[in-house]
């Protein structure tokens, strides 16, 4: 034969074969195709190139069990390549060749160049990875194939460039990750370890072929047989591939774009509020950085991001999230198989599918059942409820602030939707003492708040913090650290209130001028008007109502903090001192606390700590970065969106009733604490309008069948978890969406791929709820990943099947919306009394946005501050920038009232008595002034008769949920860096884990009245013995034959317990802690979900 | 040549590990592989605990055991700044050497068994190119972590740096990694802990 047959006959045969091995890697296989592959001439095509015959192809040809074996084949591929959603062997190169557990890497550029080069592109660009087996093995598949035309028409220099090409992408990509791709196909018995090892074979012999023509000669090879026709023929007649994995022809280019830094915020909610940048080259992250403008001392900070901003890639294109809808495989409509929920397999759907099985099921069960049969978490599909109409149950919670969720009734802010609380940060350094309880930035908040504080503590400022834990903020403050148990912060402040009253014989400790100027009810003699009865806070601290004065000796029993120290602590918060007192959410979130706001303002308002330089008493929520008082730069407005609303309305469920809600039980419909936390410290008086607080609310129940999740992760975050699984399984449908099969999505019949904030169009992140001085803003960093539509576009596909149109969620486009809220934003001016527009917009800006608007003046250009993603109002010590809260109040109560009845400060408080009375969930009665209660599960629990003395009952150690630096809620949690950072131990103190023989890394288990879960034990002397940290946020991976969670799950181990306003007591559970003698759980690192 | 090295500020470090993590974005590392690792330290007894972190990565010594290790000079010194890195020119040989591995006190230099050869820190040239300081030091959320001039440094931090510490003992090669440590870390009991 002469060379140049042999070289055609060559050239078809690679042809062949990687058009074969193209179909047989980038679809599900199926009769046809296994015809072609057992076909003899593949064999003999395929010997004649690696010079070894493939084994036993033929048998594949007709086993005996043709359908279930080729189901049993699709299955393997399914697992392998497809996954739900993470495939076994990832068939992506840059899970191999950059940092594993990342789609979208160095290597998805260079084969999207390769490709660019020769005019081809995947048809899914940029949405899907170019490096995918199937992508690469399709770009080979086609150039081979244009290689053969070449030959045909004689175009030599096209032909060369072609098979040098082929040469260099098989060296350089697929042969490189292949042999690691085959190592996690172990499992692959039936058909693809040998179809992966005949690709290998393959493409080393078709290194040789090619080295050889590249070197213009032709190789000799054993001949390749003829009769191919038949073979290409049965190829083409195989169905296409998915879209995911077919190319497209495009204009050919040789040069590359560059890439380029742009402004990509992080968009969770630990409190930080970080500037996070990100290294962007065609719509691939390269890296990622943070704030490096150019100043950042003491007091201009930058607004650097976290360890979690830094890893922020993997939330947005890790290997494990959602690239598609998923239906859960056993669930049939009407016969849902609810029991497997969580533990069933899942299959590919369409969205389109998707979305008509919503659409199906939705109307089914309003039919069935009316109204509140769905439970919506989520706003985007509460507004799918309300425009088609359909009454519906939602969740109301306390979860962030606990019983801080409503001192607007206490005229103070909420330190969250309101932040006129507190003192400017500047002025914080204007304080001789901050006492704090719970207040451990370092760990809740991460970026700048513990910056700040350290400010205030190297100008002189000394802390002492109240904490069952010693923590890093105490550490770094040097401050001195009093350990307390969890629950008992009232009784501590009580008990200092007492020791001012004792000791102040010479008003040098408490300020009687302010008690009588601004405050009521602290004793019988100054009773706000509408006090019911004549019980007064001084009264009481001595004893007067229930015999027992609060002295130090009395806390001391409850708290275990020592008499002396708050004795000590008591004397610092005397009038003379300037002081803060700020009491983190962490102890409001706790059973039985509803009065701790008021105890805390009683306290500081005794020492006059209220409305003057240096002294404040309120919430520290992490939100404001330690930062407090009206904001400094403001969001516009996007301007009206043209949304239709329909009817359909929620009744909502208080979280620590929900569980028990959709299993049927009663519960409290209250509209009052669903409405009393909105719209200012005045809020109140509209959310108790109209409302008989002398009447009880009556409970009802609901049928639900329906539960509808998206992106709240309540299986994680909401009390009762184990509860919650029971309500999951119940009902008959059950949709989640998100970026990841979360703990909660995983229980879920439907799943929805949802884009992160990296793939929309842009926004105003979180507007508002962060630190004052600053105001972030970003664009679109990333086309959205495969099939993942945000969420407001998953309700309108649902939508459309029921026939509303997309105009019904609004007229506006995103985009201009955006524009609209940027351009409208306004600065202050240096006087700290007038303001200017933020931005300056020009006629090519409007261009280039493509929006409507008109050019304007502000402070910077508008191209600057979207690319900066940051604007700072720079700060100096003595600028007109100033926050006091209650300043005006302090110095003209009449003239300035507070948000309260009286307009002066409560220490009797009828009013939020009343609504505790009527609107509650204990049955016992809450006077107008803070009384202490045992709470619900907490230290007096431990006992065996529920007060302290005795002996301690099953659970005696009491349990608290620190925020852990590795996660911002349960967001990261599967972050495989910040896994191995941080291995989210459970925290023991060295007595409690000396006397059940516990040691540093031992499996143990904590167990609770409510459920059992493991963890590794951290043996400390940093926890207060009898305390038991389990930090919060872990997604929850129950033990089906144990009903052991193995995750750490917190919420697997609290209960749906709802007493006083319905808060969230995390930090009260009674837990029993033991070694554990089943398996021993992993690392974390470890423990892949 | 200026010699420049790291300066840990302990007393304000918070252990977040934003360092750890921005290391591995900048170096693309998978887990279990660190150019920089950050290890926590307790001691006391309650109610008297202290704490400790130390974020710890390649101490640019002056007299790098690493580089006198190697077999194929890839190590060296870097003439401007004085970091200890790779000469490009020079083929790692790999998983069967390790000499350098073995060889540092600090235990820095990593097999990357992926790469299939050692990897280390080279302070970000990328970013001391652009006038910046490593990825490490710009992604301190509580500025603990510095980088520069080592004499600068000690002039700027003052006198009270120190290179060994009770848990971290000098290892003779002239390090160019200064510690300031808290109270906790001067003490000479003391627990690693994984928090």
């Amino acid at each position: 034969m002469d060379d140049i047959t042999n070289r055609e006959r060559l050239l078809r045969g690679r042809d062949f074969l990687y058009a074969l091995f193209y179909k047989a890697f980038a679809r599900e296989p199926d009769a046809a195709f296994l015809e072609a592959l057992s076909d003899p001439g593949t064999a003999a095509c395929f010997a004649a190139f690696t010079g070894e015959a493939p084994a036993r192809l033929a048998e594949l040809r007709a086993p005996e069990n043709g359908e279930t074996f080729i189901r049993a084949l699709r299955k393997e591929y399914m697992r392998l390549f497809v996954g739900s959603p993470v495939p076994e062997a990832p068939p992506w190169e840059s899970v191999y060749t950059g940092v594993e557990g990342l789609l979208f890497q160095e290597a998805t550029l260079e084969v999207r160049a390769c490709c660019r080069r020769f005019g081809l592109l995947p048809e899914k660009y940029p949405h899907a990875a170019d490096d995918s087996l199937a992508l690469e093995l399709g770009f080979l598949s086609v150039l081979s194939h244009r290689a053969v035309s070449a030959h045909e028409a004689g175009r030599e220099e096209e032909l060369r460039r072609l098979l040098d090409g082929s040469h260099t992408f098989i060296k350089e990509h697929l042969a490189r990750w292949l042999p690691r791709l085959m190592r996690r196909m172990g499992a692959a018995v039936l058909l693809y370890r040998r179809l992966a090892r005949m690709l290998d074979a393959f493409l080393k012999a078709d290194g040789r072929v090619l080295e050889k023509l590249h070197e213009g000669r032709v190789p000799e090879i054993a001949e390749v047989p003829e009769g191919f026709e038949n073979l290409f023929a049965a190829l083409d007649a195989l169905t296409v591939p998915d879209a995911e994995n077919r190319l497209r022809v495009c204009e050919a280019a040789d040069e590359e774009g560059e890439g380029k830094w742009v402004a990509a915020p992080c968009w969770h909610n630990c409190g930080g509020k970080c500037l996070v940048r990100a290294f962007v080259k065609d719509g691939v992250v390269l890296r990622q950085g943070t704030d490096n403008s150019s100043t950042d001392d003491e007091i201009n900070r930058q607004q650097r991001a976290c360890l979690r901003g830094y890893a922020q890639q993997f939330q947005a294109r890790g290997l494990d999230r959602l690239r598609f809808p998923m239906r859960r495989k056993h669930w049939i409509p009407g016969d849902p198989h609810g029991e497997l929920r969580g533990r069933d397999e899942w299959e590919r759907i369409t969205w389109d599918e998707a979305a008509q099985i919503i659409r199906d099921e939705l109307s089914r069960i309003r039919e069935s059942y009316g109204d509140n049969a769905v439970l919506a978490l989520g706003s985007q599909s509460e507004s799918l409820l309300n425009k088609l109409n359909i009454n519906y149950l939602t969740a109301w919670t306390t979860s962030s602030w606990g019983t801080w969720y409503a001192p607007g009734v206490l005229g103070w802010a909420d330190g969250c939707n309101f932040y006129d609380c507190n003192l400017d940060r500047l002025d914080m350094m204007n304080c001789d003492y901050v006492v704090a309880f719970g207040y451990n930035p370092a760990w809740s908040a991460l970026g700048n708040a513990t910056n700040y504080a350290l400010s205030w503590k190297n100008a002189g400022v000394k802390f002492i913090l109240f904490d069952p834990i010693y923590t890093d903020t105490a550490s770094i403050l040097g401050a001195r650290w009093v350990p307390i148990r969890p629950g008992t912060d009232m009784a501590a402040m009580m008990a200092m209130s007492y020791v001012l009253l004792e000791e102040d014989r010479d008003g040098s400790l408490i300020d009687w001028d302010f008690l009588e100027r601004c405050c009521l009810g602290w004793d019988r003699d100054h009773m706000p008007a509408d006090a019911k009865t004549d019980e007064n806070y001084f009264d009481y601290l001595r004893g007067a109502y229930d015999g027992v004065p609060k002295t130090p000796e009395w806390a001391e029993k409850i708290s275990g903090v020592p008499a002396d120290t708050l004795r000590e602590v008591a004397r610092v918060l005397g009038r003379k001192n300037n002081v803060a007192l700020l009491c983190s959410y962490a102890c409001a979130r706790t059973y039985d606390t509803e009065q701790l706001p008021q105890t805390a303002i009683c306290l500081a308002a005794m020492g006059g700590h209220i409305g003057k330089s240096g002294n404040c008493v309120g919430p520290t929520a992490w939100n404001h970065t330690n930062n407090f008082g009206p904001r400094l730069i403001k969001a516009g407005s996007p301007g009206p969106d043209g949304a239709v609303y329909g009817t359909g309305r929620a009744t909502a469920v208080c979280e620590t009733q929900l569980w028990g809600a959709v299993l049927g039980e009663p519960f409290n419909p209250t509209t009052v604490f669903t409405k009393i936390n909105e719209a200012g410290p005045d809020g109140w008086k509209n959310a108790i309008a109209g409302c008989d607080l002398t009447e009880r609310v009556e409970s009802m129940t609901a049928t639900v069948k329906m539960i509808w999740t998206a992106g709240k992760a309540k299986l994680t975050t909401c009390e009762g978890a184990k509860k919650g699984i029971e309500a999951f399984r119940s009902v008959e449908f059950v949709v989640g969406q998100g970026h990841f099969l979360t703990a909660t999505n995983k229980y879920a019949d439907i799943v929805l791929p949802i884009t992160t904030n990296w793939e929309r169009e842009g926004s105003y992140l979180w507007e508002g709820y962060y630190n004052r001085d600053i105001l972030l803003v970003s664009r679109r960093v990333l086309p959205s990943f495969y099939e993942a539509k945000s969420d407001l576009e998953a309700v309108i596909a649902v939508g459309e099947k029921f026939g509303l149109s997309a105009d019904m969620w609004g007229t506006v486009s995103a985009k201009q919306r955006l524009f609209n809220s940027v351009i409208s934003s306004t600065v202050i001016k240096e006087d700290g009394v007038n303001w200017e527009k933020l931005v300056s917009v020009t006629e090519d800006d409007l261009r280039e946005w493509g929006v409507e608007g008109r050019p304007q003046e502000g402070r910077i250009p508008l191209r600057t501050y979207m690319a900066d993603g940051l604007y700072r109002v720079e700060r100096h010590v003595g600028d007109k920038f100033g926050y006091i809260d209650k300043k005006d109040f302090r110095d003209d109560p009449e003239g300035h009232p507070i948000a309260t009845v009286s307009g002066k400060i409560e220490f009797a408080c009828q009013t939020w008595a009343d609504i505790l009375n009527s609107q509650g969930f204990s049955e016992s009665v809450y006077s107008a002034i803070p009384k202490y209660r045992a709470p619900t599960q907490g230290y007096e629990a431990t006992f065996r008769v529920g007060r302290p003395g005795g002996g301690k009952g099953k659970y005696p150690l009491q349990c608290i949920n620190p925020h852990y630096q590795r996660r911002a809620h349960s967001v990261f949690d599967n972050v495989p860096w910040l896994r191995e950072a941080m291995p989210n131990p459970v925290f023991l103190s060295k007595t409690d884990a000396e006397a059940r023989g516990i040691r540093e890394g031992d499996t143990v288990k904590i167990a609770s009245p409510y459920g059992e879960t493991l963890r590794k034990a951290c043996v400390t002397a940093r926890m207060t013995p009898g305390v038991v940290g389990l930090p919060h946020g872990p997604w929850l991976r129950v033990d089906e034959k144990t009903g052991i969670d193995r995750s750490g799950s917190e919420n697997y181990i609290t209960g749906q317990v709802a007493t006083g306003m319905g808060c969230s007591g995390y930090n009260t559970l009674c837990v029993e802690v033991s070694l554990f003698d089943g398996e021993p759980i992993p690392d974390d690192q470890e423990a892949r979900r | 040549m200026k010699q420049y090295g790291f300066y840990l500020d302990v007393t304000r470090c918070a252990g977040c590990r934003a360092c750890q993590i921005a290391c591995k974005d900048t170096n693309r590392l998978n887990v279990g592989t660190f150019f920089r690792r950050v290890r926590s330290f307790e001691t006391g007894e309650f109610p008297h605990p202290g704490v400790w972190h130390l974020s710890e990565s390649c101490h640019h010594c002056d007299h790098p055991a690493c580089a006198a290790a190697c077999p194929v000079g890839r190590i060296v010194k870097d003439g401007e700044t004085g970091l200890v890195v790779f000469d490009a020119e020079v083929k790692c040989l790999g998983e069967h050497c390790q000499r350098c591995v073995r060889a540092c006190p600090y235990r820095h230099p990593v097999y990357i068994p992926a790469r299939g050869e050692v990897g280390k820190c080279g302070g970000c040239p990328d970013s001391l190119r652009e006038g910046r300081s490593p990825a490490c030091v710009e992604s301190c959320m509580m500025r603990a972590l510095k980088f520069g001039p080592v004499d600068e440094l000690r002039e700027k931090y003052g006198p009270d740096a120190v290179t060994a510490l009770p848990c971290f003992p000098d290892g003779g090669t002239g390090s160019n990694f200064l510690i300031r440590p808290n109270s906790a870390a001067r003490e000479s009991v003391f627990e690693e802990k994984h928090y």
